[in-house]
């Protein structure tokens, strides 16, 4: 049973071949795996575009091939005419008659899920004149009896909508401008709605359909935000450590080596942000140029430092003195405290000393194989200030880039770094401060809990808004 | 909120889940959504832990044994850490219990050394609980490094051979989240307690074992000058927990001027009968190493564990990729995308012309679809094609099929070396037209050119796009003889 047996909005995308159907569909349905191209006859297939929210079809958008013997079909329901009142029956006899036709092979997958019960979104280019032979076309869907739209997509520089209106509407009860490549979620949230007046039965499940979809543009907006939480969150702690022999004190190779390792950690992180957000918006295919930023200048800390079982030599230190100390301790007690505490005293200091001493041949000494301490170079956390700024920056302007990107348009997204920095700039005074102090946070090492954690969500989602 | 789940079952979730979506996040975001809400639709649980734990049992992840690995060594490290608690309290008691037979055992060195200083090493204990203290960073990190847990945690991350990330769970005040920092610190506070839980028994029962299979004899002294009546304040302030339902187990005054001994005299030996009243000390001694050794170490031992269970829970629930699984877990599935594959046929490209293109001379013209009106094609076709038009016809647009056969007819007449079919460079070379073309080679004959002449809006040029759209269209007829011409722009 088909969707609009079951009372589910069904919209069949139809028209001249190459006026905008797939473009409209591409940007209604967020799909950009729906083929654009100059050619007519690019799409020869209907294809359905189901909105589904959790496996229940609110609306359905089918894409169609175009006209491409109009007047041919106008010529036979003509010669088939048995008055006004049967005419859908007559284009059904001619779909019957026709299925499986090559010749008509277009006009039937247009009109077959029309005759299903689909509403018409008729579709025509209002950047280019009218012209009369678009009158058959537009008699043969009249023909139909169904519901219909036309939209006037704006492919092109040209203004001909005041004339392409006065024709349309010969046709159609509903005329609108859509421009399928520039239009904003607003305006395709309106034209959802708008769907709507094309049968008055549909309304309330296309108002639930665009309220859903507002929803999880909202869901996307706290997602992305949450990504570049993580972002910030990896690349402020990032740390690259290199374990080093004990005679490789501060080898300048060795040390270039890793702050490379280093800025490419910080750019394989950011790079793996863009990629989820823009999975978020469902632009997964879609190619961004971006500049590399120039972070990782002379601002990487870099130290050497020695542990044994992963503790540093202060804290050696300490373990070596209450050891000493504990040991000491039992023989104070076993005297029965004639010792005055020397025994502690005394033993804390050489445990403390014994500790740092004997670290060196600790080092080299290995247990089941593996070696229980050493010497290693440690790069990070970026101190610069200016860091985190121009990573958000630069996160911002690709995530609303993207969030804004139509899925009509199909060349690679440009993210501008001077822009991005720009934005990072622009944010309030009060927010700026909120974020700082958990970039200082971050830098000192200290984790963020999952309320601050939250707090820069909120901010960041509040940022990508632009509010 | 406590988990239904036993918090070891919830430790190994914490640690295969989020290696497993890290492996994961390579899969589309789309086909993830889709997967979690499936799964998440059919599970009835609202504890997150065991949403998470019913959704890990759905996903074929090859039983990843990295988390049942550590979890293993976990239990191996809190044993070992009770038999070192164990031993260090069975020396500690031997040595505080050790009696010569000459001296009594001093029940102040006995306080000092198994009441008192496990009761200050309490405060330690709780500092490490407590986190990070500001101001008392550096003494956190000292008290840090001495704690046994702290070096329990240092050997269990040297030989656990820890999946990256995870080292953190086990490194104290190193943690990068707030989940993992806080697991670190109450493993670490469960470690040290296990150990002083162990130390604090095994105390008691050596001690028990001395006063039951030896005769031992307690006195007090001190080098300081206190009256027995300010000890017997001080033992019975010390007996308060017990006193009112163990009144035999506080030493009375007697007994406390009876024990006081001073080595110098030499006449500490007491006698059978006051060796007896002497050994009257033990219950005191026990009691005081149960309430204010013991007891206090089970507690911290028990909020530890309570803690611990929690933070487990955290470092599961609070983990970015969880979080972020349980997003997907609990939003609807909005799909908008087609579900099958497209279809269409795509060209590209600019094919080749092959054919001798017409220089100048005579031609006949259709008009096809109202493209330019007669007086403009006549002038077009000389200015742009160097052709000069020897009649022209009209068809297609919005004339009946009939008016396309009559325009046919009137073209074909008495031959013609060349035709031009102008057409809007705008529109799409539709199989309508191609129809047409067709129809004309056929009452041409294979010889006479086909020109097709698309032709710009007014005012404006045919773009590269057009031409190559109709050059594309009219090459794949194969017709050696039609060919596109746009003329000079």
């Amino acid at each position: 049973m088909t969707a609009a047996r079951t009372g589910t909005p069904q919209f069949a995308i139809v028209g001249h071949p190459n006026k905008g159907k797939s473009s409209i569909v591409a940007t209604l349905a967020e799909d950009d795996t729906v083929a654009i191209a100059a050619d007519p006859g690019t799409t020869t297939r209907a294809r359905s575009y189901p909105m589904r929210c959790d496996g229940e079809t609110l609306y359905e958008l089918i894409d169609t091939p175009g006209f491409q013997r109009a007047r041919e079909v106008m010529a036979w329901l003509q010669a088939h005419d048995r008055g006004a009142g049967v005419r859908s029956d007559v284009v059904a006899d001619f779909l019957r008659e026709h299925t499986g036709d090559p010749r008509f092979h277009d006009e039937c997958e247009l009109l077959q899920p029309i005759l299903a019960g689909a509403g018409i979104l008729y579709v025509v280019d209002g950047s280019r004149p009218y012209g009369p032979e678009y009158e058959a076309e537009m008699e043969v869907l009249r023909w139909t009896g169904r519901p219909r739209m036309a939209l006037i997509n704006l492919i092109g520089t040209g203004d001909h909508v005041a004339s392409w209106r006065a024709a349309l509407g010969q046709f159609f009860s509903i005329v609108r401008v859509f421009n399928a490549v520039t239009a904003d979620f607003d305006e395709r949230i309106e034209l959802l709605r708008a769907f709507g007046a094309i049968d008055e039965r549909w309304a309330a499940q296309l108002d639930r359909a665009a309220n859903i979809l507002i929803e999880e543009r909202e869901q996307r907006r706290l997602r992305t935000a949450t990504r570049i939480v993580e972002l910030l969150c990896s690349v402020l702690s990032a740390v690259e450590t290199t374990a080093l022999q004990a005679d490789e004190r501060f080898d300048p190779v060795t040390q270039e080596r890793a702050r490379e390792r280093l800025r490419d950690t910080v750019r394989n992180k950011e790079q793996q942000a863009r990629r989820a957000v823009q999975e978020i918006y469902q632009h997964a295919g879609l190619l961004a140029e971006e500049q590399a930023a120039s972070y990782l200048t002379e601002d990487v800390f870099s130290s050497r430092s020695f542990s044994v079982f992963g503790l540093s030599a202060a804290q050696l230190a300490w373990t070596g003195a209450a050891s000493g100390a504990l040991a000491g301790g039992v023989i104070d007690v076993m005297v029965g405290g004639t010792s005055l505490l020397l025994g502690s005293g005394i033993g804390a200091v050489i445990g403390a000393f014994g500790a740092i001493a004997g670290a060196n041949t600790l080092a080299k000494v290995e247990v089941l194989g593996q070696p229980i301490g050493g010497y290693e170079l440690r790069l990070g956390p970026i101190t610069d200030t200016n860091f985190p700024w121009v990573i958000l920056g630069r996160a911002l302007l690709h995530a609303r880039l993207v969030a804004e990107r139509n899925h009509a348009r199909r060349e690679t997204l440009v993210v501008d770094v001077e822009h991005g920095q720009h934005l990072a700039d622009s944010i309030d005074a009060e927010r700026r401060r909120r974020l700082e102090r958990s970039f200082r946070q971050l830098r000192q090492e200290l984790s963020l809990d999952s309320t601050q954690r939250s707090a820069m969500r909120d901010d960041i989602a509040a940022l990508l808004a632009g509010s | 909120m406590p988990s239904p789940l036993p918090s070891s079952t919830v430790f190994e979730d914490a640690i295969d889940v989020p290696l497993w979506l890290e492996a994961d996040s390579t899969t589309p975001f789309s086909a993830r959504l889709e997967r979690d809400r499936r799964i998440a639709r059919q599970i009835a649980a609202t504890d997150p832990p065991l949403r998470i734990r019913t959704w890990w049992e759905q996903i074929p992840h090859r039983g990843s044994a990295t988390g049942a690995r550590l979890q293993h060594l976990r239990r191996m490290v809190s044993i070992v850490m009770g038999a070192l608690g164990a031993g260090c309290g069975v020396a500690v008691a031997l040595a505080a219990f050790h009696y010569t037979g000459t001296v009594p055992v001093n029940v102040v060195t006995l306080v000092a050394v198994l009441v008192v200083a496990p009761l200050l090493l309490v405060f330690p204990a709780l500092l490490l609980s407590a986190g990070r203290v500001p101001g008392l960073r550096t003494l956190s990190a000292v008290l840090g490094a001495m704690n046994p847990g702290v070096l329990a945690a240092a050997v269990y991350r040297r030989f656990a051979q820890l999946p990256s990330g995870t080292a953190e769970l086990f490194t104290w005040q190193a943690g990068r989240t707030s989940a993992a920092s806080r697991y670190a610190r109450w493993q670490i506070v469960v470690w040290s307690q296990t150990a002083a839980v162990t130390f604090n028994l095994a105390t008691i029962a050596t001690g028990i074992c001395l006063i039951s299979f030896t005769d031992l004899a307690f006195g007090w002294s001190t080098t300081l000058a206190v009256e027995p009546a300010a000890i017997h304040r001080l033992v019975t302030a010390l007996a308060l927990p017990w006193r009112s339902w163990l009144p035999g187990a506080v030493p009375d005054l007697d007994l406390i001027e009876q024990s006081q001994f001073f080595r110098l005299a030499g006449t500490a030996l007491p006698g059978t009968q006051a060796s007896r009243v002497l050994a009257q000390w033990w219950s005191f001694v026990v009691l005081a190493i149960i309430c204010y050794g013991l007891i206090p170490r089970v507690v911290l031992l028990a909020l530890g564990q309570w803690r611990l269970r929690a933070a487990t829970r955290d470092l599961l629930i609070e983990h970015p990729q969880v979080t972020a699984l349980r997003d997907r877990m609990d939003s609807p599935m909005i799909e908008t995308a087609a579900h099958d594959p497209e279809h269409a046929q795509l060209f590209s490209g600019t094919p080749t012309v092959t054919h001798a293109p017409l220089v100048a001379g005579e031609a006949r013209a259709v008009i096809w679809g109202n493209s330019i009106d007669r007086d403009t094609a006549v002038a077009y076709a000389l200015e742009h094609l160097g052709l000069a038009v020897a009649g022209i016809a009209e068809a297609g647009g919005d004339r009946p099929l009939a008016a396309d056969s009559a325009a046919l007819e009137q073209t074909c007449a008495n031959g013609t070396p060349a035709v031009v079919v102008f057409t809007r460079a705008w529109e799409p070379p539709l199989l309508e037209l191609l129809d047409y073309l067709a129809a004309l080679r056929e009452r041409l004959g294979s010889a006479a050119s086909i020109v097709v002449a698309p032709v710009p809006e007014a005012g404006g040029g045919v773009t590269e796009g057009e031409r190559a759209t109709w050059t594309r269209a009219i090459a794949r007829l194969g017709d050696p003889h039609m060919y596109v011409e746009t003329g000079s722009p």
